[in-house]
């Protein structure tokens, strides 16, 4: 499937910029490839990308020992924030970093927003 | 004139990273050296019809055929072949070393700029000149005055300028081979404190307790991407394998470090396993089966019980009698109790005698704190107290909610003591609790890490296609937990999310 970056981005963008709470943003495949990101200076794209997907890996192979299927959404509680990542049309994994003043509440929803709407690029 | 005119080795530089090429460009050339870099194969390969290099230091990753094509390619004709090859490159070390021949070598990206010099001044050194350079090796072994001679030039150098002096430019070629041989003598008038410089190592500082895990240590510093790779297909590996060790502290060398000593460090077989052959079975403590009993205060329990329960109830009081098991009271925490009190261990005076802190006694008769439990289970008393009043416990209780503790599944293993609270579906091994949580919390350790925030993490929430997964862990008292929660249970312990 053939994806174009020129019209996540923008996506991306507007979602950081209409929320000061959100410090990172990502999108990669399965694999850790990022299609599309605003990351902070210091962040590596790459890293990024391979901590995103072995996230999701381990994660998997976690719940298959817990006797279920498939992963839907990762939420991790850090001391500087939260990081959710979600599956999109089970291709794509999202990551989104938010700051704690942002609560859990609002964060899914933001991000379940974001990624209806991602989706539909995705399919499109 | 022109034998007093000194002959630079000339470096074929190969890289397709501008910033590298510059940087590279200009430690060379400040030692000494003449530089033609180059972006690409193509490039290479004509900077090597026109002149040939006494070194080709080269990327791994270009485009086209790439520095192992090309390395190859030159490795098939005997007037390249004996150029000296350095790969400097990110690419999977263990896949370049794998193509390299002996003679030749891999310097890892990223560099160390002050090093990089050192590093080829040695690698030319080490390298075994061809027969035909032997007589000048002989040569260099002799007095350093005997090797002097007009315009204070080493042998070699002299022997090769007067030979360019003499003989006609077709021979212009092996006259520059030569010279490539002897750049080990060259490279050898640098001072040897440089070479010392570069083997001493930087002392090795523990890291603080907290920050490491079983194949990570606060790698803040020391992201490479590679070797982060190599770490994840063994953790996972492990992971799969079902061996779980020890959570040990890794020593990593404070930078700057050798990544092969890291992943050294990180690899190596922890001493101790975590846990002993003990059956889970044996310290199985069933959660569930009393919070199936639906039990609350004393004096309305009797009332509240189905007959069932209260028969279940009654053996289990007969049994822990029979078996002279002490009792055990619980502090739970003082808004969330997550095991209910059972009506006939109301005994005040056993309750104090056994009650893990005289705070916590002193909290229960003040009505402060919930009232102590009375548990059917197989473990001594005082240790059990000690388990379930951990603060350690009681901070994974706060964070996953009562909930999930009264009506849910949850799994939680003390490491050090060889304990297992469970009331899961299965029976789950204690060590795989550790490996899942372990293995959780380090890689969401990592995310934070990637966005240059520290290495630390509260819990994990998996949302599956069933219910949640909530992985936490308290290090200070080494208590893992593993717990499933419904989507409304999860929702409520986490603001209403869902």
């Amino acid at each position: 499937m053939t994806i174009s970056a020129t019209s996540i981005v923008p996506l991306l963008q507007e979602f950081c910029a209409l929320r000061n709470n959100i410090r990172a943003i990502a999108l990669s495949d399965l694999q850790g490839t990022l299609l599309a990101q605003v990351l902070p200076s210091q962040s590596d794209m790459e890293t990024v990308g391979t901590v995103m997907s072995s996230t999701w890996m381990m994660a998997q192979e976690s719940l298959l020992e817990l006797g279920r299927k498939q992963i839907k959404q990762i939420f991790i509680k850090g001391k500087q924030g939260w990081i959710v990542l979600h599956v999109i049309l089970d291709q794509w994994i999202l990551l989104v970093f938010a700051s704690h003043e942002l609560s859990p509440r609002e964060l899914f929803a933001e991000v379940q927003q974001l990624s209806n709407r991602m989706a539909g690029l995705l399919r499109g | 004139m022109f034998g007093k005119k000194k002959i630079k080795p000339h470096v074929l530089l190969v890289d397709n990273f501008e910033q590298v090429r510059d940087v590279a460009q200009s430690v060379l050339e400040s030692n000494g050296y003449t530089v033609t870099a180059v972006g690409d194969v193509g490039e290479a390969l004509k900077a090597l019809g026109k002149k040939m290099p006494d070194l080709i230091i080269c990327e791994a990753e270009l485009s086209g055929i790439g520095g192992i094509g090309l390395y190859h390619r030159l490795k098939k004709y005997p007037d390249t072949a004996r150029i000296p090859f350095i790969f400097l490159t990110a690419y999977e070390h263990r896949k370049v070393e794998k193509e390299l021949l002996l003679q030749d070598i891999l310097i890892p990206k990223p560099v160390k700029w002050k090093d990089f010099f050192g590093q080829i001044a040695e690698f030319v050194n080490r390298r075994t000149p061809p027969p035909a350079a032997l007589p000048q090796a002989v040569a260099r072994q002799q007095p350093r005055k005997k090797n002097k001679q007009a315009g204070g030039e080493p042998a070699s150098a002299k022997h090769v300028v007067s030979s360019m002096q003499t003989k006609t430019p077709s021979s212009r070629d092996t006259l520059q081979k030569t010279a490539a041989r002897n750049v080990p003598q060259r490279v050898e008038l640098k001072p040897q404190e440089e070479k010392k410089k570069r083997k001493r190592r930087a002392p090795l500082a523990i890291l603080p307790e907290g920050h490491a895990t079983r194949n990570f240590a606060d790698p803040t510093s020391l992201f490479q991407l590679k070797q982060i790779k190599d770490l994840f297909s063994t953790m996972l590996k492990s992971f799969k394998s079902g061996m779980a060790c020890k959570n040990e502290s890794v020593v990593f060398p404070s930078s700057p470090c050798n990544w092969q000593e890291i992943i050294h460090l990180a690899l190596q077989p922890r001493e101790t396993h975590a846990f002993y052959s003990r059956p889970q079975e044996e310290v199985l403590l069933d959660l569930e089966v009393i919070e199936s009993m639906d039990m609350a205060e004393p004096q309305e329990t009797t009332d509240t019980l189905s007959e069932d329960d209260k028969l279940v109830a009654e053996l289990m009081l007969e049994e822990a009698v029979s078996s002279d098991m002490a009792e055990v009271a619980v502090k739970s925490g003082a808004d969330e109790p997550f095991l209910q009190p059972v009506p006939s261990a109301a005994d005040a005076s056993a309750r104090e005698a056994i009650l893990p802190t005289q705070e916590a006694a002193v909290a229960v008769q003040e009505g402060r704190s919930e009232a102590p439990v009375v548990c059917e289970e197989e473990l001594p008393a005082a240790e059990t107290a000690q388990l379930l009043s951990d603060p350690g416990l009681l901070r994974w209780q706060a964070v996953c909610g009562d909930y999930i503790w009264q009506s849910s599944q949850a799994q939680t293993v003390w490491v050090d003591k060889d304990e297992v609270l469970s009331t899961w579906e299965k029976s789950l091994e204690r060590e795989k609790v550790v490996e899942m949580c372990h293995t959780m919390l380090s890689m969401a350790g990592l995310c934070f890490q990637a966005f240059g925030e520290e290495f630390s993490v509260a819990y994990v929430m998996v949302r599956s296609e069933r219910d949640h997964i909530f992985f936490t862990q308290e290090e200070e008292n080494r208590v893992y937990g593993i717990a499933a929660a419904t989507d409304s249970q999860a929702s409520d312990s986490l603001g209403g999310y869902a």
